[in-house]
């Protein structure tokens, strides 16, 4: 059977390795994956960590500067606003809004638009190019500006957001799964399998998906900072998230008015904002590069 | 002998689109017959764009047919049905890397085939996966390992491991050995001839280098322009060409003429 | 004379695991008006030879060489601007993929005429044009395109390869080069075309005295015409000599095996076992240390983890302890 130990020095390791370990070369995406890990754990435990009710004002407390101000308490470690709220349980809680909802949008948007993206990846003819084409008309139209329409039909409202960015996710993943696809189907690996009498699921799901995962890697990753960024956008538009909820975008709106008396009402939430986006990005990009690397390094 | 492949009136067209109106029909492949033994080996010559690829890959499954008939041992091949054909003909492609899956490894692809075309348990699989590396020459270890850390010549093999896994009567090989290197070339060649003559298998192959034709074909098949020039055995062809074609296909080459050298062993 | 003079001529190339040597030690000698065929599989670094001569350097390339001399040229003493001018003037060089060299968005006959120097057109400013396309004309029917509108009017993708590769050609000689690099130029094509371009290539050669060194991976392709031959295996130079005489009488093993596959000669009993070497081109991470044929040499000995030297037997040189004909040590 396979002796593999007794002239082999150099063994290969598992694909998922190997792709952490190219990842692991890089400073920039280790650094943002801690943070996006800790951004994470953050969200999940939000209720637990944060030091009080996001919606407890302190009358005694009203624009309080961070704690490394002179005048800052050590209480209230990021300040407070100008109704006396603590920042930082604010920022914490907000994280569910702005990191936690683009997250379940993304997913709910990725599965169907995969699934639709294979399907018409698979077909092809007239079923083919008029979805094709629609999808053309569709993302030829800016994502938010697609999100202020359905919102201006629906009505401002947390779930109606949730469709919005949903609905407006679902035609970006179409369009680049049924590319990748279409690109992949016709290489002669594909007819290889195709002529070993694969069935058509097995087909897509063991030997085209694997050679797409840098397409759904980078479009997931496109994804979720799209909706992060646009949710915050309708919050900050008054369109989104209503107002007490500590949705990042939405206290960057009402900082406005304060923005001399107390910067740090703006300037905190718009750095949690940047770290996380940033950290996806850069996330999403190395993942990307390492996947490309392992089949091109010999 | 029997007659192993019979090919009645098999002919290609495809439409060239432009625009909305009805495309122009081109045709690739006029109407050809011709019939192959067990255990010969039928070698397609042409210039380019002379159909050789098509009949390959029409033969193999890749492609579907406008009309005509394939038969295999008397019976019909459905053009849609692949699991009937992928038993009986296996097709080699031209460049072995672009023909294996880049992110799977060489085991499980070698497994597709036989997860699809047999009842067999998980340990009868995997032990003759390994059988099949072992008779084109790799290792047990190349199981886990993937297409790109193969030397070109191993790519090859694998895609021969493919072919044969499934004990076909029939291999069909599209230019499969234009893109190796002499020696590796040489190699693949007597691995071919090996296995056809441990395993019966009837061997076509499109190549356009008279010398391999000449080494290993039984019949040769002229093709021109979609049209079928001459056929023949390979001896007939090579003493009495009757078209000038053929004369300069199997002559084109082999200017020097080289004492041989006995002192390179195997 | 020897217009081009390479005397252990090393590259390495610094990669993730380290300096790897491509091209070790590596001699080669060409003389004016002479057809060279450098013959090597993939991995030998033939095309890495044609780029230092050229001077398509990457900077990560580590070059070093007793001599390197072109003409009257010390080509590693020259400076950057000073060597390109010497390359253009001189030397010239065309691809296996001739189409993909070409500009696919500007006309064939667009880019023969730059291609055409200024510097040695009669006339003045004023009759240029037409004295470039007067040019690019003659060039055209010297490489054997007799209907030179309809081609100098298509695009490159609208040519056939073998038209394509004469087009190449037609821009490679346009100023006139000494030197002629053919970097395995039929390699994709049919035996009728590329018995085209070779007789065209060996016309050239006679005719305007241009040194061509013609790099191919295989023995078939060597033209009658070429005079000389070298066999590189990995980077290191196996057998050098006259054409007919390594033909006849090869010395080392790799030129015996690479013969015996090759040429298939009208002898062989058909489907016979092919003679070859076994094992595999070794990678350049794995590269066997001293003669690199090593491990797939039927003659390896143990002397052969020391690289040998280059010896002489007749006309050929070659490199090798244990070569196939008994050569006297002393010679």
């Amino acid at each position: 059977m396979r002796n593999a130990s007794i002239y082999f020095q150099q063994r290969e390791p598992s694909p998922l390795r190997q792709i952490w370990l190219h990842m692991n070369t890089n400073p920039y995406a280790v650094a943002a994956l801690y943070i996006l890990g800790i951004l994470m754990v953050i969200m999940v435990f939000s209720p637990l960590i944060t030091p009080y009710s996001p919606d407890q004002q302190f009358a005694d407390a009203i624009s309080h500067p961070p704690s490394w101000h002179d005048e800052g308490e050590i209480r209230f470690l990021f300040g407070t606003d100008d109704l006396g709220r603590d920042l930082l349980s604010r920022i914490i809680a907000g994280s569910v809004y702005s990191l936690g909802y683009p997250i379940l949008a993304v997913a709910i948007a990725a599965t169907i638009g995969i699934t639709i993206g294979a399907w018409a990846g698979m077909s092809s003819g007239v079923q083919s190019s008029t979805l094709n084409h629609m999808l053309d008309v569709i993302l030829s139209i800016p994502s938010l500006l697609m999100a202020l329409v359905i919102i201006a039909i629906l009505g401002p409202a947390l779930h109606n957001v949730m469709i919005a960015i949903t609905l407006v996710l679902i035609p970006q993943f179409i369009h680049s799964v049924h590319n990748a696809i279409y690109d992949e189907r016709y290489k002669e690996y594909v007819t290889a399998s195709r002529l070993n009498g694969c069935s058509r699921w097995y087909l897509l799901t063991r030997v085209i998906f694997p050679n797409i995962t840098t397409v759904v890697v980078m479009q997931l990753t496109l994804a979720l900072s799209t909706a992060i960024l646009d949710i915050a956008a309708l919050g900050f538009l008054g369109l989104g998230v209503q107002p007490p909820a500590p949705e990042w975008g939405t206290m960057l709106a009402r900082s406005l008015d304060q923005v001399y008396l107390s910067p740090w009402t703006m300037v905190l939430p718009g750095m949690a904002l940047f770290l996380t986006i940033l950290s996806i990005n850069v996330l999403g990009d190395s993942i990307r590069t390492a996947i490309h690397e392992r089949v091109r390094s010999v | 002998m029997s007659k192993v492949l019979e090919v009645f009136d098999l002919t290609k067209y495809y439409y060239h689109k432009t625009g909305w109106l009805p495309g122009k029909k081109i045709c690739a492949l006029e109407p050809i017959s011709f019939s192959l033994e067990r255990g010969e080996t039928l070698a397609i010559m042409g210039e380019t764009g002379s159909g050789k690829s098509t009949i390959a890959k029409l033969i193999a499954g890749a492609e579907v047919p406008s009309n005509g008939d394939i038969f295999l041992n008397g019976q019909r091949l459905d053009p849609h049905n692949y699991r009937q054909r992928c038993q009986n003909i296996r097709m080699i492609f031209q460049d072995a890397l672009r023909s294996l899956n880049p992110e799977t490894s060489v085991g499980t692809q070698l497994m597709e085939p036989l997860h699809f075309n047999t009842d067999w348990d998980q340990d009868k699989k995997t032990g003759h996966v390994i059988e099949t590396l072992r008779k084109v020459g790799l290792l047990a270890d190349h199981y886990d390992f993937y297409p790109h850390m193969l030397s070109s010549g191993q790519q090859q093999r694998v895609c021969i491991a493919r072919a044969i896994i499934l004990e076909p009567q029939i291999v069909v090989a599209d230019e499969a050995f234009v893109a190796l290197d002499p020696s590796i070339r040489a190699q693949i060649i007597n691995l071919i001839l090996d296995l056809q003559h441990d395993m019966e298998i009837s061997f076509i192959f499109v190549t356009h280098s008279a010398e391999i034709v000449k080494h290993i074909a039984d019949k040769i098949l002229i093709m021109h322009h979609g049209r079928l020039v001459e056929f023949g055995t390979t001896d007939a062809l090579i003493k009495n060409p009757q078209q000038e074609l053929t004369k300069n296909l199997l002559h084109a080459e082999s200017k020097h003429n080289v004492l041989t050298h006995s002192t390179i062993q195997e | 004379m020897n217009i081009l003079d390479i005397r252990n001529l090393s590259i390495e190339i610094e990669t993730s695991g380290g300096p790897v040597r491509v091209i070790d030690k590596l001699s080669l000698q060409l003389a004016e008006g002479e057809i060279h065929t450098l013959i090597g599989e993939s991995g030998s670094g033939k095309s890495l030879l044609a780029k230092a001569i050229l001077g398509f350097i990457n900077p990560r390339w580590k070059i070093t060489a007793d001599r390197l001399w072109w003409r009257q040229y010390d080509l590693l003493a020259l400076s950057r601007a000073q060597r390109r001018q010497v390359t253009g003037r001189d030397m010239a060089m065309i691809f296996q993929n001739p189409g993909s060299y070409l500009d696919p968005n500007t006309t064939v006959g667009e880019q023969l005429r730059e291609s055409v120097p200024a510097r040695d057109l009669p006339g003045t400013i004023l009759t240029r044009r037409k004295q470039v396309q007067k040019r690019a004309e003659e060039l055209m029917h010297r490489v054997g395109i007799k209907d030179h509108d309809a081609i100098m009017g298509s695009y490159p993708f609208e040519l056939s390869d073998g038209v394509a590769q004469k087009v190449s050609i037609a821009m490679a000689i346009a100023h006139r080069p000494k030197l002629l690099i053919a970097d395995e130029p039929t390699t994709a094509m049919e035996p009728s075309m590329r018995a085209q371009i070779y007789r065209l290539l060996a016309k050239l050669s006679a005719g305007d005295g241009m040194s061509i060194l013609m790099i191919t991976q295989d023995l078939t392709a060597v033209i009658p015409e070429s005079q000389r031959i070298s066999l590189v295996y990995c980077g290191q130079l196996m057998e050098t000599g006259p054409t007919e005489d390594v033909m006849r009488e090869p010395v080392q093993p790799y030129t015996g095996a690479m013969l015996s596959t090759s040429l298939f000669n009208s002898d062989t009993e058909p489907k016979s076992r092919l003679p070859t070497l076994s094992g595999a081109i070794p990678t350049l991470q794995h590269m066997p240390i001293g003669c690199r044929l090593g491990p797939r040499c039927p003659n390896a000995r143990r002397a052969c983890i020391e690289q040998p030297p280059l010896r002489s037997y007749k006309k050929h040189q070659f490199a090798c302890h244990y070569p196939l004909i008994e050569v006297d040590s002393h010679e």
